[in-house]
């Protein structure tokens, strides 16, 4: 067996696939984090899984996958979760964000939120004669229901692998503070250092810590100011009712009860005798600018449910943080907090994260706001968790396709993380010039295919500290 | 009354409407009056002195349900909803507004403020209002044309939820939207400074229609200066709030008061503060200089204007006590009202076509006074020159050159006929206006005015012609990021306003690079110094793009599509068939919101 952690980091275009192979006991344990892209999932993403199905183990003719997670419902992050594609596959664990569960009752605003964003970005992007600027089609893009993969992940995966306790797991820091001791068990989880931690591996020093989100979604993540601006209890906003009824079976009819088609007439829409059609529609589609306002505020909300998690193995600490962002104003309980400065905000979270890392699967693909850096928050955290001698850093994105105003990836960020990491590199070309000639982090874009490969990745071998 | 005019009657009558006053209007059924909010509901909420006031709308001919007058069309329709809410209904023959309540229509009153007719009719109402203060003889002397094509602006009460209001030229509206709790929503279509400030937007785009460019900092900056200044001076006519002015300040306007506070209650609910921004702040160019904001710039020149007016007033009361003349406060204050507007609005007709800086507008204020009031008794030209350069905004004087113009002989009648008339006029004066030979020229405007004074006295006639054309301006460099290897516009050109007999008021240009004459008898010497100004302004320009670029303010359209969006960044450049780009402020982004 192979006594090196293993982690690749699949060159999926704008998004996020992890595969990690952790050596446990005789054995390893196999962790599949995120499986998405902003491209069409066929055949990027069926070819990524078919390599990760090869580095998993087989019994009786499945191959066994010991741990899922989808750290948030971002298109980008769960399109690749086909239920056909997974169909050979095994899964003993499902985690998805708190974020996920349907039903949860200190989530309700942001889902109704949610629900909304997500009706508009429908209405919008099916909307004929109305184009949309690249960045808000690839936000809308992101935004819009992915119905199978939600299915496959709260229900299918957890029916076809036949697997018990009931999955998936809804994780959050505090989950497990939350639950009773049987349940705690059931899961092998516990309330370690206030923080969930997953104790389910065979060797005793492995364990998977989960740094966020909070449980209570709304109270963090949506702010009281934006649930006050945003008026979630007005039913003729909202709709709430109908929301409520649609939220897993979307269609045209509750979708026109929201938003009516501009490029025919609404059935629901009377006459009108003071101006023409035509201006009518012309108003119409430009008064949707207005939707979009909720689109880009879901966006962010999303991202900052974030399941962020911290695997601690052999002496080594590896973070992954999804698309977790950064603010860096502190928590403010009337806006809608960034998952850093929540994690910066409670004290236990803050110890066990501002440690020397290993690894950091840097977050939301190298954006401005998806780390912590140039010491532009309330907190110092690159330079406390960072060593060139020491941790690997790895950025999973496209440049020159997203962003203008702030650019994706960063390249200031990068740059900074290129001084921090001991896998820094010095590509020959770069997208955008600020990147060329500079040391930065491995990128999944950038990196040379793999010999005898049809897929890409950059790969990461860690020794366990030698006692 | 009204019953006794018959239509053929009643429109003879509507024409004369000008030269009556308000108390004949009235008498003569021209008049509907109209409760409105006098600034929203939250002030009415403080100050019940500034609640509720029913105010005269002129009674247009034709009106219809919704309203829908001649230049406006009010379309309640709710986005978010896809609902569109039941107009209000005009009853002709009782002259007023009416809701339906249980199958029946009854009179719209003040009882009704809670309903979205009444919103509907207060929006109407206003921008009525303010739309005829521009209009009067004393202020433009015209009408006031809109920016798009047609005549009826589309006005949307409640737009959806957002907290915001804006004016889109590309759907001919002004959107309204609404925002907060059920218990304590906040309609903008409910505020009289969002609504005037919002319809200022839409009166000088089409009054000055290349304004909308990006052009630069001062330019962006000026549209909203003239969106604040619109609210303000529609609040000042007022009368209910003149005399709680009066109450409050005694007649000094320096001191606070509801008129110099902006939206109040939108700056009470987003900001944290009593209001959005005011007209009494200290701030000089200095202060702002190295700020990207053009909202703190534009703040800087409405408190210049607040000052040089509230001077002009403390003046007049001085010479009043020297001469131991008397004036209540209620009428300093009357005198105020009428002698701002001028002041502050006519200028409008003498600025330039394009990329317009403060400056421009000073020397228009001081020229439209000069033309109202040859002799300056008072002294207010030194007064104003004084503030404006107290307050950094500095201006040549003799910029204006109109003695070196030495036109080919010319029939101003000729020129008024039409803009292909006034366009030969212009060609054939190319190099005395140095305009660059290879330069097409657009007239885009051509119009008389019928100024009066206040107290009726007639201003000379005023034929104004505006010319337009663009320099391509290459971006080059890393600067540029994604706009590098396309091409900007300089905006050039130029307004020339004539008097009635031909004589030449005011020319003031926004001149080009184009190369002039290099010797012999046509060159002109003056087309050296203006190139130069022009090379200035290209360079100026070129930064101006770069800062925008620099600190990611730029959105992009893709392949020319007129329809495309981005809804996050305040500038969007889109990119013509021609090839050049054309950088616009996003409607939505242009206020209101604070980051």
């Amino acid at each position: 067996m192979d006594e090196n952690l293993l982690i690749r980091i699949y060159d999926v275009g704008f998004g996020d696939c992890i595969y990690a192979r952790v050596p446990d006991g005789q054995d390893h344990f196999h962790i599949l984090i995120d499986c998405g892209t902003s491209a069409p999932a066929d055949p990027i993403l069926k070819e990524v899984l078919n390599d990760v199905c090869t580095m998993l183990p087989e019994i009786e003719g499945n191959k066994q996958l010991d741990l899922l997670v989808a750290t948030h419902p971002h298109a980008d992050h769960i399109k690749g979760f086909n239920p056909e594609w997974f169909e050979d596959v095994n899964i003993n664990r499902i985690w998805l964000s708190a974020f996920m569960k349907i039903d949860h009752p200190q989530a309700e605003k942001t889902l109704a939120f949610q629900n909304l964003a997500h009706a508009t970005a429908e209405a919008l992007s099916k909307r004929q004669g109305f184009h949309l600027a690249s960045g808000i089609q690839a936000m809308l893009a992101r935004s819009i229901w992915n119905p199978g993969a939600l299915q496959a992940l709260r229900e299918g995966f957890a029916q076809t692998s036949g697997i018990t306790p009931q999955y998936p797991l809804y994780i959050a820091r505090d989950l497990a503070d939350r639950q009773n001791a049987e349940e705690r068990a059931l899961y092998n989880i516990c309330f370690e250092k206030s923080v969930t931690t997953f104790r389910g591996f065979q060797t005793q020093g492995t364990c998977l810590r989960v740094l966020a989100p909070e449980w209570n979604i709304d109270k963090y993540y949506l702010g009281e100011g934006l649930q006050e601006r945003f008026s979630f209890f007005d039913p003729k906003m909202l709709q709430m009712e109908a929301y409520k009824a649609s939220l897993e079976t979307m269609d045209e009819s509750s979708e026109d009860m929201i938003l009516g088609d501009a490029s025919s007439k609404s059935r629901r829409t009377p006459q009108l005798k003071n101006i023409s059609e035509s201006d009518f529609r012309g108003l119409q589609n430009r008064l949707l600018y207005a939707g979009l306002a909720f689109s880009q505020k879901d966006d962010d909300l999303k991202n900052n449910t974030s399941a962020v998690l911290l695997l601690e193995w052999g002496g080594r600490r590896l973070l992954f943080t999804g698309d977790a962002e950064w603010q860096g104003g502190g928590v403010k309980k009337d806006r809608n907090n960034s998952t850093w400065d929540v994690m910066l905000h409670i004290p236990q979270v803050k110890e066990i994260l501002l440690k020397p890392l290993d690894f950091l699967k840097v977050g939301h693909h190298g954006s401005h706001n998806g780390t912590p850096f140039q010491n532009g928050g309330q907190e110092t955290v690159l330079e406390k968790i960072l060593f060139p001698n020491r941790t690997h850093v790895v950025v999973s994105t496209v440049s020159g396709k997203h962003g203008t105003k702030n650019p994706v990836p960063y390249p200031a960020l990068l740059k900074e993380l290129g001084q921090l990491a001991i896998n820094s590199r010095n590509y020959p070309y770069d997208h955008d010039e600020n990147l060329q000639n500079v040391n930065q982090p491995q990128r999944t874009d950038l990196e040379p295919p793999v010999p005898g490969k049809a897929v890409r990745y950059v790969e990461v071998q860690i020794e366990p500290v030698q006692s | 009354m009204l019953k006794k005019w018959n239509v053929t009657e009643y429109i003879n009558l509507y024409r004369a409407k000008d030269i009556l006053n308000n108390k004949n209007r009235e008498t003569l059924g021209l008049c509907i009056p109209v409760d409105v909010y006098v600034q929203d509901p939250y002030v009415a909420e403080m100050n019940q002195g500034a609640a509720l006031n029913k105010i005269p709308i002129t009674r247009e001919p034709d009106l219809m349900d919704g309203p829908t007058s001649a230049r406006i069309a009010v379309v309640d329709y709710n986005a978010d909803t896809n609902h569109l809410e039941d107009p209000v209904h005009w009853n002709n023959r009782e002259n007023r507004f009416e809701l339906k309540r249980n199958g029946k229509f009854v009179s719209l009153n003040r009882n009704h403020k809670n309903t979205p007719q009444f919103r509907q009719v207060n929006v109407w109402a206003i921008i009525q209002r303010v739309l005829n203060m521009y209009e009067e003889t004393w202020v433009l002397g015209r009408s006031a044309p809109w920016a798009f094509e047609g005549n009826r602006l589309i006005v949307v009460p409640h737009a959806g939820f957002l907290p915001n209001a804006f004016y889109d030229r590309r759907s001919k509206s002004l959107q309204f939207y609404y925002f907060g709790s059920e218990k304590r929503r906040v309609y903008t279509c409910l505020s009289h400074d969002i609504i005037s400030h919002e319809t200022g937007h839409a009166i000088l785009d089409g009054l000055r229609p290349y304004y909308i460019e990006d052009s630069s900092l001062q330019t962006t900056a000026f549209h909203e200066f003239v969106a604040d200044m619109t609210a303000i001076l529609s609040s000042l006519r007022n009368n209910k709030l003149r005399l709680q002015m009066a109450e409050e300040t005694g007649g000094d306007l320096s001191k606070e008061s509801l008129v110099t506070a902006i939206a109040e209650e939108f700056g009470e609910y987003t900001a944290g503060r009593p209001y959005l921004r005011s007209a009494l702040v200290p701030h000089k160019i200095d202060k702002v200089k190295d700020n990207s904001n053009p909202y703190d710039w534009s703040q800087v020149l409405t408190a210049t204007m607040w000052e040089i007016l509230t001077r002009m007033v403390a003046r007049r009361n001085e010479i009043i006590t020297l001469r131991e003349e008397k004036r209540t406060v209620k009428q300093t204050l009357w005198w105020a009202v009428n002698r701002f507007r001028r002041v502050a609005f006519q200028p409008l007709d003498y600025l330039p076509p394009v990329d317009v800086q403060f400056s421009d507008y000073a020397r228009a204020v001081l020229l439209a006074d000069k033309v109202a009031y040859a002799s300056d008794d008072f002294h207010y030209r030194a007064l104003m020159k004084e503030v404006f350069k107290d307050r950094g905004i500095d201006f040549a004087e003799d910029e204006d050159q109109t003695d070196s113009l030495y036109f080919y002989a010319y029939d101003i009648e000729r020129i008024s006929r039409s803009r292909t008339d006034a366009y030969h006029f212009i060609h054939e004066n190319r190099r005395q206006l140095c305009i660059p030979a290879e330069q097409d020229i657009s007239i885009i405007d051509l119009y008389q005015t019928n100024k009066t004074l206040p107290g009726g006295g007639k201003l000379p006639r005023e034929i104004v012609l505006q010319y337009v054309w663009r320099e391509d301006v290459p971006l080059k460099g890393s600067e540029f990021g994604p706009l590098a290897g396309r091409f900007a516009s300089l905006l050039c050109g130029g307004t020339l306003v004539f008097d009635g007999r031909g004589n030449v008021l005011s020319w003031i240009r926004k001149p080009g690079t184009g190369n002039q004459e290099s010797g012999g008898r046509r060159r002109r010497v003056h087309c050296d110094e203006e190139r130069q100004r022009g090379l200035r302004r290209r360079t100026e320009l070129l930064n101006y793009i770069a800062a925008r670029v620099g600190s990611g303010y730029v959105g992009f359209f893709e392949g020319g599509r007129p329809d495309e969006i981005d809804t996050r960044s305040p500038v969007v450049a889109e990119t013509r068939a021609d090839g050049t780009l054309r950088l616009e402020v996003t409607p939505h982004l242009r206020h209101w919101i604070e980051d």
